[in-house]
C-alpha cells in the first residue's frame, strides 16, 4: 500500500497539468509540540496533581520507615520486658511499649510490612486471575464467556465476609490462607471490569482496522487491548491494596489474622483496643499508620484516575 | 417479570444449596477436633457418648445428609457443640432483629446525610464548604470503622461520659454503634452524590429549566435532586444486602447481642455446628435481600424493566 502511495505522489509531482497553490505560507502540518506517548502524557498530568504526588512521597516515606525503622531503633519486636509494660512514647520507645513491654514502634514497622505485603499479594492474585479470565471471556465470547460469567455471578452472590471467615477458619491461621481467602472472591470485580472494557474496545474502529490489516489476535491483544485497559486496571489496583489492608485488619481484629508472634497493623490495633481505656497510645499508633497508608493509596488512586480520564485531558 | 423472578429464585436456591454443602464439608473437614476442649478431661466412655450425641462417630457424608434432612424438614440449623442446650435457631430467633435494627438505622443515616452533604458540596463547588466536605470524606473513607468506634468509645463514653461505653437495651446504647456503622457509608454516599450531582448540573435540561425561569430552589429540588439520586438508589441495594455482615466488629466491641456477635464468638470458639448453621442463615439473608433488591429495581426504574424485557 505504501509503495502505491509513493508512486501516486510521484506522478502527482511530475504532472504539469496541476499545480499546488496557496499552501506556501501555511504550516498547519508542522508538529507544534513534542509528541508524547500515552504514558508520558499520563505521568505529566499525574505530576501536576499536587495531592497525588504528596501521596506518592508519603507512601515512599512510610515504606522506607517500615524497613529501616527497626534497624535504627535496634529493638527486637518480640522481646518481652515486664519492667517496661504499657509505657507511653519516649525517646527510648518512640511509640511507647505494649502490654508485654515490647517496643511498639518496632512492632508497628514489622506488622506494617506484613500488612502491606498481604495487600500487595492479594492484589497481585486478584489482578492476574481477574484480568486473565476477564480477557478470556471478553475475547472468546460464547460458551467460555457464559461459563466464566456464571462463576462470577455465583461468587458475587456469596456474602464476601463470611466466605473469608469460613476459609480462614478452615485453612488455619497463616499468611497463605489469608491471601487465598481474600483474593478468592475479589477477582470477580476485576474480571467483570476487564471483560466489559474488552467488549467495548473490541468494537472500536481501530481494532477492526487492525483486524482488516491482518493483525494476529496476539498482536491485537498486546498492541491495542492491553494498553487501553491498563489504565482502568491500574486505578483498580491502587484502590484494592488499601481495601485488602482493611480486610486483613478486620480479620486480625476478630482473631483470624496472622498468628503470633507475627503481627500486623490489624492485630496490633486489636491488641491496642483491649488497652484503650488506660493506654490509648497502643491503639493510636497502629491505627495512625493504617489511616496514613489508606490515605496515600486513595490520593494516588484519585490522581491516577484523573490523569487517565481522557475527558479531563487538556 | 414472573419468569424473571422465577429464574432468579431457582438460581438463588441452587446458590444456597451449594453454599450449605460447601460450608458443611469445609468446616467438617477443618483441622482439629471440635469437641476436644470439651471432652478433654472426661473418661473414655463419656467421650464416646458425647461423640455419638453429635454424630461425630459417623462418616462425614452421613452427617451431611442427616443435617440437610433436618434443616429442610424442620428448619433445624443445629445445636451448639460448646454450649449444651444452645441452638443456632435460638440465636437466629432472638438476635436477628438486633442486627437488623443497627444496620437499617445506620443505612438510613448513611443515605440521608450522604445525599444532603453530597448535594451541598456539589452546589457549592470550589467554595470552602466543598473543600471541607471533600477532606472529611477522604478522612472518613480512610478510617476503619473499628478505629472510629474506638475513638468514639474513648472520648464520648469514657472521657466525657456522655453515653454508656457498651451495653444494649436502651436508646442511648444505639448512639455509638450506629454512628460508627454509618460514618464510612456517609462518606461514600457523599462522594458519589457529589459527582452524580455535578454531572447532572451540566445537563441540558437543567439549563432549559433555568431558561424557563424556574427558581433556583425548584431547579434543585425538582430537576437536580431527582436525577442525581438515580445512581445512588442502585447503590442502596448492595448496602441493604450487607447490613447483617457490616456490624460484626461493632457488635463485638459494644457487646451488642446481635447475629455478628454470636458468629464471631462461634468462630473463635471453634463451635462448628454454630458456624455452619449461622453461615447458612447469613447466606439466606444475603441471597434473599439480593433478590428483593433485583425485583425492586425492576419496579422502580422502568429502563431496567425494558432492558430485561429485550433480553
Amino acid at each position: 500500500m505504501s509503495t502505491k502511495e509513493v508512486v501516486m505522489t510521484e506522478e502527482w509531482n511530475e504532472s504539469d497539468d496541476f499545480k499546488r497553490v496557496g499552501t506556501e505560507g501555511l504550516s498547519g502540518e508542522d508538529i507544534g509540540e513534542k509528541s508524547l506517548t500515552y504514558w508520558a502524557d499520563v505521568w505529566r498530568r499525574f505530576r501536576e496533581n499536587k495531592l497525588a504526588i504528596f501521596g506518592l512521597i508519603l507512601l515512599a516515606v512510610i515504606v522506607v520507615i517500615l524497613f529501616i525503622g527497626p534497624v535504627i531503633t535496634g529493638q527486637n519486636y518480640q522481646l518481652i520486658d515486664a519492667s517496661i509494660k504499657n509505657q507511653g512514647p519516649s525517646s527510648a520507645h518512640w511509640f511507647g511499649t505494649d502490654d508485654m513491654g515490647r517496643d511498639l514502634f518496632t512492632r508497628v514497622c514489622v506488622g506494617g510490612r506484613i500488612s502491606i505485603y498481604i495487600g500487595l499479594c492479594c492484589t497481585l492474585v486478584m489482578f492476574v486471575i481477574g484480568a486473565l479470565l476477564g480477557a478470556l471471556a471478553g475475547l472468546k465470547g460464547g460458551l467460555v464467556d457464559d461459563i466464566i460469567m456464571r462463576i462470577c455471578e455465583f461468587i458475587g452472590n456469596l456474602p464476601y465476609l463470611i466466605i473469608v471467615v469460613i476459609l480462614s477458619m478452615v485453612l488455619g491461621r497463616s499468611m497463605f490462607s489469608l491471601v487465598f481467602a481474600m483474593s478468592l472472591t475479589a477477582w470477580v470485580g476485576t474480571a467483570r471490569m476487564v471483560r466489559g472494557q474488552i467488549l467495548q474496545i473490541k468494537e472500536q474502529d481501530y481494532v477492526q482496522a487492525a483486524t482488516a490489516l491482518g493483525a494476529s489476535t496476539g498482536r491485537i491483544i498486546i498492541k491495542h487491548l492491553l494498553p487501553n485497559t491498563l489504565g482502568i486496571i491500574m486505578v483498580d489496583i491502587t484502590m484494592s491494596v488499601p481495601g485488602f489492608i482493611f480486610s486483613e485488619a478486620f480479620l486480625s481484629y476478630i482473631g483470624l489474622g496472622v498468628r503470633p508472634p507475627e503481627t500486623s497493623w490489624g492485630a496490633l490495633a486489636s491488641a491496642g483496643q483491649q488497652q484503650l481505656m488506660f493506654y490509648p497510645h497502643e491503639l493510636f499508633f497502629p491505627c495512625l499508620m493504617i489511616v496514613l497508608t489508606m490515605l496515600t493509596f486513595h490520593l494516588i488512586g484519585d490522581g491516577l484516575s484523573d490523569a487517565l480520564d481522557p475527558k479531563l485531558r487538556k | 417479570m414472573v419468569k424473571f423472578i422465577g429464574k432468579r429464585l431457582a438460581y438463588a436456591v441452587l446458590t444456597l444449596f451449594l453454599i450449605a454443602t460447601a460450608t458443611f464439608f469445609l468446616v467438617a473437614g477443618a483441622p482439629g477436633d471440635p469437641i476436644a476442649a470439651k471432652v478433654g478431661q472426661m473418661p473414655e466412655q463419656a467421650q464416646e457418648i458425647i461423640r455419638e450425641k453429635y454424630g461425630l462417630d459417623q462418616p462425614v457424608v452421613k452427617r451431611y445428609t442427616t443435617y440437610m434432612k433436618n434443616l429442610l424438614t424442620t428448619g433445624d440449623f443445629g445445636e451448639s457443640i460448646i454450649y449444651t442446650g444452645q441452638s443456632a435457631n435460638d440465636i437466629i430467633k432472638n438476635n436477628t432483629l438486633v442486627s437488623a435494627k443497627i444496620g437499617l438505622l445506620g443505612l438510613l443515616f448513611q443515605v440521608t446525610i450522604g445525599i444532603s452533604l453530597g448535594m451541598v458540596a456539589a452546589l457549592n463547588r470550589g467554595k470552602p464548604v466543598d473543600h471541607v466536605i471533600r477532606v472529611l470524606v477522604v478522612l472518613a473513607i480512610c478510617v476503619p470503622s473499628f478505629v472510629f468506634a474506638s475513638v468514639l468509645q474513648y472520648f464520648l463514653a469514657f472521657k466525657w461520659k456522655l453515653v454508656p461505653v457498651f451495653g444494649w437495651g436502651e436508646l442511648k446504647h444505639y448512639i455509638l454503634p450506629v454512628a460508627a456503622y454509618a460514618i464510612g457509608g456517609i462518606a461514600s454516599y457523599t462522594k458519589y452524590m457529589r459527582s452524580s450531582t455535578l454531572s447532572v448540573i451540566g445537563e441540558d435540561y437543567i439549563i432549559t429549566a433555568k431558561a424557563k425561569g424556574c427558581t433556583k430552589k425548584r431547579v434543585v429540588r425538582k430537576h437536580v435532586l431527582r436525577n442525581a439520586m438515580l445512581p445512588i438508589i442502585t447503590m442502596i441495594g448492595p448496602s441493604l444486602a450487607g447490613i447483617f455482615a457490616g456490624s460484626f466488629i461493632l457488635e463485638r466491641m459494644f457487646a451488642i447481642p446481635g447475629l455478628g456477635f454470636y458468629y464471631v464468638k462461634a468462630v473463635s470458639d471453634n463451635d462448628y455446628t454454630m458456624v455452619i448453621g449461622l453461615t447458612i442463615f447469613f447466606a439466606i439473608l444475603f441471597v434473599g435481600s439480593l433478590i428483593v433488591v433485583d425485583i425492586l429495581y425492576g419496579i422502580v426504574d422502568p429502563r431496567i424493566r425494558v432492558a430485561k424485557g429485550k433480553k
